[in-house]
């Protein structure tokens, strides 16, 4: 299958100015392709760099050397370095994007939120709804929250909005940081559904999953984020652990 | 290949730098605006925010730099090499400007229904029931009560006068909204409601936006981007989550630690 990522040589390090300009390396050197139709799982532990590799290719966070190229149509884009209105373009309608957490905008009803990256492409209203609900029914989100802000819902249920806003657009490359983290094994299964039916349709996944099982009923491939970092950068490893929140 | 190659931007500076006597007010800034974009100017008061505003809108002739404006007919035009006529109909046709007091923007001692319609007969409309009518759906899409199209805006709340203020701005359907600090000296509750309002508007016009505000809350719920400004200079720029998660320069690193947790 056609490639939809290349990443190459990748780095990352964070530089703390407020405690004294500390230098925490991350990364050094990440090279990987993600393929359509394919799922490839970042391992590894713990504040390896699993999740600053997914915000990377994202934009949010920089890079710091190498190249992130995403396939857009017939073109490749290059991420590292490219312009603010560029990377929104590709948040718009290639790259998909689910973290652990709902990233809550104060009182915008849950069905809204879901239907939001729709609207943004210009999808008719009635359109963006109906896929809107019909992505909370399939993760069982009770009907009477639909019309309510999420900020007051539990862990799982924002975890559900956030999960149907992330699919309720076909994205070619989706980035999932650890999208199944506080749900019960219902609801677990609903999204490792929507994960395999967004392969079927072509989508290239890079994915962080938090257990075994999940990895091994998904992945096509496990990388080890452990090896894309010099051994002697993690002799101090815990001090960066926060860093992953 | 560039992501947005079928567009350009509309609003372009280049090395806007504006000096007051000897004091500085911004140095070197370039920006670009795209279509449909909200930018966040932000930074600590003093910082230059304002000035860089009010040189871009139109207001403040810089003491260096240029500023283009690509027109709704495609023209791209040098805002201060235009004549004055040409700057003032593009600043009441084609942009807004919302200041952070309502009495700086609004006609205080005319009706609500006047401060709405005039932006419309400033640019030829004569007909007094369509001019109301226009003034009427403007006051309903900010959710203020019709009723009250006949009052002044003496009569009106802080944030009736800002609803009042923005509609003002819109009703000539703009393309460029300039906002400084819109929702400063508003209470927290009515704040967040015209928060809301105004995501809600500039998702449903395409309007693009430039917003001045201190407040990171502020541009973390409007900006796509945003720009950090210290001492009058740009000190870092990016998307809006990008500045926010991961900054890169000092001085953004420690407005982001400032935020209080929600």
């Amino acid at each position: 299958m056609q490639a939809v990522l290349k990443v190459d040589d990748l780095a990352k390090s964070f530089t703390l100015h407020l405690q004294g300009g500390v230098h925490l390396p991350v990364l050094s050197s990440a090279s990987f392709e993600v393929a359509a139709g394919e799922c490839v799982v970042l391992g590894g532990p713990s504040g390896s760099g699993k999740s600053s590799i997914l915000k990377m290719i994202y934009g949010t966070y920089p890079a710091e050397a190498g190249s992130i190229q995403v396939r857009r149509s017939d073109d490749w884009i290059e991420l590292v370095g490219a312009e603010s209105h560029e990377i929104r373009a590709l948040r718009r309608d290639t790259i998909g994007y689910v973290s652990q957490f709902l990233r809550v905008i104060p009182r915008v009803p849950c069905l809204e939120i879901v239907a939001e990256p729709l609207l943004v492409r210009g999808r008719p209203r009635e359109v963006a709804l109906k896929r809107a609900a019909e992505l909370l029914t399939r993760l069982n989100l009770p009907r009477r929250l639909w019309d309510l802000p999420p900020a007051t819902f539990s862990g799982g249920e924002q975890q559900r909005v956030n999960i149907a806003r992330g699919f309720a657009e076909p994205f070619p490359l989706l980035l999932l940081d650890e999208p199944t983290a506080s749900l019960d094994s219902e609801n677990r299964d609903a999204v490792l559904t929507l994960i395999e039916e967004a392969r079927q349709g072509g989508a290239g996944v890079l994915g962080i999953f938090h257990d075994a099982a999940q990895s091994a009923r998904l992945a096509s491939r496990i990388l080890d984020v452990r090896d894309y970092s010099d051994a002697a950068t993690f002799a101090n490893r815990d001090v960066t652990e926060p860093l992953q929140n | 290949m560039t992501a947005g190659a079928k567009e350009a931007p509309l609003l372009q500076a280049e090395g806007i730098t504006k000096h007051y006597h000897r004091q500085l007010g911004c140095a070197a800034v370039d920006l670009d605006l795209w279509p449909g974009e909200v930018l966040a100017i932000v930074g600590e008061s003093g910082s230059g925010k304002t000035t860089l505003l009010r040189v871009l809108a139109g207001q403040l002739a810089p003491s260096a730099g240029r500023c283009r404006y690509r027109r709704a007919d495609g023209q791209t035009v040098d805002i201060y090499q235009q004549s004055e006529a040409e700057r003032r109909h593009l600043q009441r046709k084609e942009w807004g400007f919302v200041f952070q007091t309502p009495a700086d923007g609004l006609r205080m001692n005319v009706s609500a229904g006047a401060n709405v319609g005039e932006r419309l007969m400033a640019l030829g409309a004569r007909h007094y029931g369509d001019i109301r009518g226009s003034a009427r759906s403007w006051l309903e899409r900010l959710e203020i009560d019709v009723g009250r199209i006949d009052e002044r805006p003496s009569a009106f709340s802080g944030g009736m006068r800002q609803r009042l203020q923005i509609a003002r701005n819109l009703v000539t359907g703009p393309r460029l909204l300039f906002m400084d600090e819109p929702t400063g000296g508003l209470d927290v509750s009515v704040q967040a409601r015209l928060l809301d309002t105004l995501r809600g508007l500039v998702r449903d016009m395409g309007l693009s936006v430039l917003l001045v505000t201190h407040d990171l809350g502020v541009a973390r719920l409007l900006a796509d981007r945003m720009m950090v400004m210290k001492e009058g200079y740009v000190v870092e720029q990016g998307l809006t989550d990008q500045i926010l998660e991961d900054p890169q320069h000092a001085y953004a690193q420690l407005l982001v630690s400032s935020i209080l947790q929600a």
